[in-house]
């Protein structure tokens, strides 16, 4: 199972890929921002599980980065990482590919919860 | 407008449940008259806030209780004030910022991206911003001050 995390912050990236090593999966990508990641699948030929993509970024935003990647293809799984504050943000994001998403503040559990489904 | 209660509360939501530590209120909230220039602690986080007014959440704490905040957050000791800290302190705000945003939902605040500053820094909050300052405390670390910023309308 191949993860690609998207999101401006180190910190998160860093959690999240302990929350998912913890979950036993290892083949952890990160990108920095929209662009970075649709480069990384590229990279990677669209051979990724599934996409973690936070919604506020510099560069390319959480929503143009999902766009961009249902342009190329419908099947791999992105789950929005969105704040509180971004909540109408997430209609957005549903009615523009989205498979689900989680908000911040999250526990352990929470995140477990709605990143399992996608990894079988 | 109340701003302090979905302040404060977004503060104890966020770092219980992301740094597993809970602050709690160490006095009253405060009105500061403006024009007024603040000196921060030794971290300082600063994140916009914009809408249906500006504002500002600010968080000042010393090096010390930031180091073991974050460490908390990202599960990993800090001994320093290093890359780690600053960009955790910043995607903390970050959060803070967005839970106090959906508490006043009616405001339709947008987030700008959080500034993270090191080293005691002097602030010139200048007049007409309603400045509330709300002195909070981890009883096991010490106290920090969470403090929001509004243009009165």
């Amino acid at each position: 199972m191949r993860i690609l995390l998207v999101d401006d912050s180190a910190t998160m990236r860093k959690i999240q890929r302990r929350l998912l090593t913890e979950m036993g999966y290892s083949d952890i990508l990160e990108a920095n921002n929209g662009k970075e990641a649709m480069k990384v699948l590229s990279d990677f030929n669209y051979e990724v599980n599934l996409v973690l993509c936070d919604m506020n970024m510099p560069e390319m935003n959480g929503i143009e980065t999902l766009v961009a990647i249902r342009a190329i293809t419908k099947t791999i799984p992105v789950v929005m990482c969105t704040s509180v504050a971004e909540k109408s943000a997430v209609m957005e994001a549903i009615k523009n590919g989205a498979n689900n998403y989680l908000v911040k503040p999250f526990a352990q559990d929470a995140f477990v919860a709605k990143v399992k489904p996608f990894l079988g | 407008m109340d701003y302090e209660t979905p302040c404060i509360e977004s503060v104890i939501e966020t770092f219980s449940s992301m740094c597993g530590v809970e602050p709690e209120l160490s006095g009253k909230p405060e009105i500061i008259p403006t024009p007024k220039t603040f000196r921060s602690d030794d971290v300082l986080g600063i994140i916009g806030l914009t809408g249906a007014c500006k504002g500002d959440i600010m968080i000042s704490m010393k090096s010390e209780i930031a180091q073991k905040l974050i460490g908390a957050f990202i599960m990993e000791e800090i001994n320093e004030i290093n890359d780690d800290l600053m960009d955790g302190f910043g995607e903390i705000l970050n959060i803070i910022a967005g839970a106090f945003a959906a508490k006043v939902e009616e405001k339709k605040f947008q987030l700008a991206l959080p500034t993270v500053m090191a080293g005691q820094h002097q602030t010139h909050i200048r007049e007409g911003i309603r400045f509330i300052s709300i002195p909070m405390v981890f009883p096991d670390w010490g106290e920090f001050k969470a403090m929001i910023l509004m243009e009165e309308a």
